[in-house]
């Protein structure tokens, strides 16, 4: 869990360090660069650069999701059914309520925590003009998630993952491309149920990724988890709206940044 | 903000060059190490087609010199009559035989993908490496739930047209080859990927009430005849065409046995004439002659229907000579003659009269001889016979 | 059986029963049926309710033991004789269509069905976790209705015209899986 937060602030670290140049200088981070003694004390203890951080990714909640998500919307969409309990995943019981006669149940309060958090990182990136990948590997909702994408004018990827899409593009493609700046995974699981082989990719490659994982997913690997059900047709639809409407949020923004200057 | 300024010499690249490159000493002169990569790949690639095609021009010139012709007379078919005499090549494959052609349409195209001015690919499915292809399959996935849902709502109501209820209508037709496709989307693919999408064609085909969807499938159809002709070995079925003077219909091939290379055009609605090199059917003193020549007719039955025109030619005569040569006068066999013609005129005869198309099929008359005269080998008297040993 | 242990619940279900309308009741003997697709797609009237009152309220957990009860479901999608039923639960259920009357087991249709495991799952020798089948065990009994002609009009303009929220409401999204 510390784990999982820990690399959730180094991976949004690494994102605002890379689009810095997108970024307007706000006075209270212009003046201050962390010396060198501090950069190598933060690559151990991340928390000490939290002041040189700019002051709009310090807000918890800067797209105010808080209001947007309802916990009574996200029982309607089915968020809280999870696996069998037979089927659950050790690292996952954290997110769980319980289980009511085999079938675990996710505690949705959890969930909206971690819903909002994912989306405003969503926005974040979408804010900085950055590239968001949206996978899944679940053929009921495939082209839900590629029509999502398409709206937003972002990045789907429904099908076969080729093994190097994101690590060797340039055999792949004929050059290097602008690979994404976040990977959300809206199924993290293939078929046969093991983990997708984007999720070590975008590890590798250093990508922040958001999942959607269920009671029997894997959640190692991933940045920003959002714990909730990720069969049914319903709740797939329910979290794609909300990150449609995050993506929308933060071009909304980026617009008004780029009309106020 | 992010500004980026391009150096003049890319700018044939397809990246929309944002309109504030005036302000660049103001702003940022950022840009993603990929993009950056990728500009350096293709300005490198620009080189270095402009230097291959200098090669190319200035080759031409000196083969233009060598074969004593005009620059202007030495077009790509010149050039390719040059090439093979002055490099005379026995290899099987002609793949692997020497040639020369513009470097534009042998080296290797440079992949260009289209940016915006961020460095973003275009297209939403560019990161399943196959976008066209994924777009397609989802395309008819997405028809498929359309279809299911108007059978579903339709069924047994009287609102809609029965004949929507029915699968589409698509007899007398097949799928379009995997190059085809490529051609249409210009992507490449591979061959599972094609595989998955004509299961999907075929799925989405077998549905009832995929007649509301007939003309989106019938773009990716195309006719069955046109299948027929890659079945057999050799020339295809040709098609029928209208004489305009006697506004009779005929068809036309050409065909070849062993040395003699033979253009028949058999026309509907005849005598039974023949008139092969200005000779008839009695002029051949040969009763096998006759025999071969009547072939077709016979077996597809009708004799005294079909007017045979036919003008044959060697093809040695035609191949390539050395300009400072006499060519060689050679004529094609008499025995293969005959047999050149029957396989052009059975041909003909299928397009004219396709009920017998089978039977002409079953019989070996639509399949061509490939069988040629074997080159005679150095220091043996023929190509396979030798000179007698004898012990000194 | 299902009627016995329903009444022993007492007084505490009833008032759930009033609160959340079962107009589902078609005939005698159908008072444990549980309907499943309205109430989870009706609007509910506390914005702010917590997690845990809500599941306490739920059908869900009105349910019980899952073995052998009585539920309505919707017919989401057909494969030649395979109907997948949307019962409100995860998974759907997949089911062979009955012999008599086999054209009415349509899309949008109400079955009832007797539930028997809301996910297949088992755990074969060797392994640490159950494989699941990614859908429910039902057995299906009988129609309840047929989607009636006003309704599929409705059932198009809603489609066509409605905002995202809505068409949640529906609450028929087709999840089919072609062969892509």
């Amino acid at each position: 869990m510390r784990r999982v937060i820990s690399l959730a602030t180094h991976a949004e670290r690494a994102f605002s360090s890379r689009v810095s140049a997108l970024q307007k200088p706000t006075p209270s981070t212009s003046s201050s660069v962390p010396d060198r003694a501090t950069l190598e004390k933060g690559t151990v203890q991340p928390t000490v650069l939290k002041p040189f951080v700019s002051a709009s990714l310090q807000h918890e909640d800067l797209f105010n999701f808080e209001k947007l998500v309802h916990v009574d919307e996200m029982f309607k969409a089915r968020i809280h059914y999870g696996h069998k309990v037979g089927t659950v995943n050790n690292n996952m019981k954290w997110a769980l309520y319980g289980e009511r006669l085999g079938v675990c149940l996710f505690d949705l309060d959890i969930t909206k925590q971690y819903l909002v958090r994912a989306l405003n990182f969503v926005a974040h990136v979408s804010m900085r003009g950055g590239m968001i990948l949206f996978v899944t590997s679940n053929r009921d909702t495939m082209f839900d998630v590629e029509k999502a994408a398409e709206e937003v004018g972002q990045y789907s990827h429904v099908r076969k993952w080729q093994s190097g899409t994101l690590t060797n593009t340039r055999q792949l493609l004929g050059a290097s491309v602008r690979l994404p700046d976040a990977v959300c995974f809206l199924s993290t699981l293939t078929s046969l149920g093991e983990n997708h082989p984007a999720i070590i990719e975008a590890a590798k490659m250093a990508i922040p990724t958001i999942g959607v994982v269920d009671s029997n997913s894997d959640p190692a690997y991933l940045t920003y988890l959002v714990p909730a059900n990720d069969d049914t047709p319903q709740s797939t639809e329910y979290l794609l709206r909300m990150f449609k409407e995050a993506v929308r949020r933060g071009q909304d923004e980026r617009k008004r940044l780029q009309q106020g200057k | 903000m992010l500004r980026i300024a391009f150096s003049r010499t890319c700018r044939s690249m397809s990246i929309a060059s944002p309109s504030s490159v005036s302000e660049s000493d103001t702003s940022v002169r950022k840009i993603g190490k990929a993009l950056e990569t990728y500009l350096k790949n293709s300005q490198q690639h620009v080189a270095m087609m402009e230097k291959h095609r200098t090669e190319f021009e200035t080759g031409r010139r000196h083969l233009a010199k060598m074969m004593s012709l005009d620059i202007h007379e030495l077009d790509q078919e010149a050039i390719d009559r040059a090439i093979q005499y002055l490099f005379p090549s026995g290899l099987t494959d002609p793949n692997a035989r020497p040639v020369m052609r513009p470097p534009d349409e042998i080296l290797p195209k440079f992949q260009r993908f289209t940016f915006d001015e961020e460095g973003k690919p275009e297209g939403t499915r560019f990161f399943t490496l196959n976008p066209k292809i994924y777009g397609l399959m989802s395309e008819i996935g997405v028809k498929t739930q359309s279809v299911m849902k108007f059978y579903d709502e339709h069924v047994g109501s009287r609102s809609v047209n029965r004949n929507d209820l029915e699968p589409a209508n698509l007899s007398g037709s097949q799928w379009i080859t995997a190059d085809k496709i490529k051609k249409k989307l210009s992507e490449k693919f591979s061959n599972e990927l094609y595989g998955q999408v004509i299961i999907a064609f075929e799925h989405l085909a077998s549905l009832p009430g995929s007649a509301i969807e007939q003309k989106f499938l019938s773009e990716f159809r195309e006719p069955m005849t046109a299948s027929t002709g890659s079945k057999l070995f050799g020339p295809a079925i040709p098609e029928v065409q209208i004489c305009a003077e006697s506004n009779k219909r005929y068809a036309e091939v050409t065909t070849h046995c062993k040395d003699t290379r033979a253009t028949v055009r058999v026309t509907d609605a005849g005598k039974g004439k023949y008139n092969i090199d200005g000779l008839q059917l009695h002029d051949f003193r040969h009763l096998q002659a006759r025999e071969i020549l009547l072939a077709p007719m016979i077996i597809s039955q009708t004799l005294g229907r079909f007017d045979v025109a036919a003008t044959t030619s060697c093809i040695s005569n035609s191949l390539p000579e050395a300009p400072n040569r006499e060519p060689l006068r050679r004529s094609g066999g008499m025995s293969a003659l005959p047999r050149a013609v029957r396989h052009g005129a059975a041909l003909c005869i299928a397009a004219l009269h396709p009920e017998s198309t089978e039977s002409l099929r079953l019989s070996g008359l639509l399949t061509l001889d490939p069988r040629k005269n074997e080159r005679s080998k150095v220091n043996q008297p023929g190509a396979r016979a030798k000179w007698i040993w004898k012990r000194r | 059986m299902l009627r016995s242990l329903l009444n022993s619940r007492g007084v505490a279900l009833r008032s759930f029963r009033a609160a959340f309308s079962t107009e589902t009741v078609t005939g005698a003997g159908d008072e444990s049926i549980i309907d499943f697709v309205d109430t989870v797609t009706e609007s509910s009237e506390a914005q702010n309710q917590s997690f845990a009152s809500l599941l306490r309220n739920s059908k869900f957990m009105q349910l019980g033991d899952f073995n052998g009860r009585l539920v309505v479901g919707k017919i989401v999608h057909r494969i030649q004789e395979d109907v997948y039923i949307d019962f409100g639960l995860k998974f759907n259920a997949v089911c062979k269509v009955p012999a008599v009357n086999a054209e009415a087991y349509r899309s949008g249709a109400r079955v009832l069905i007797r539930l028997l495991d809301p996910e297949l799952s088992e755990r074969f020798l060797g392994s640490k976790k159950d494989l699941t089948l990614l859908e429910a065990d039902a057995v299906l009994v009988r129609l309840l209705s047929n989607v009636p002609r006003q309704q599929r009009q409705n059932q198009n303009q809603k489609t066509s015209e409605v905002a995202p929220k809505d068409s949640e409401a529906t609450a028929t999204s087709s999840s089919s899986s072609p062969p892509v």
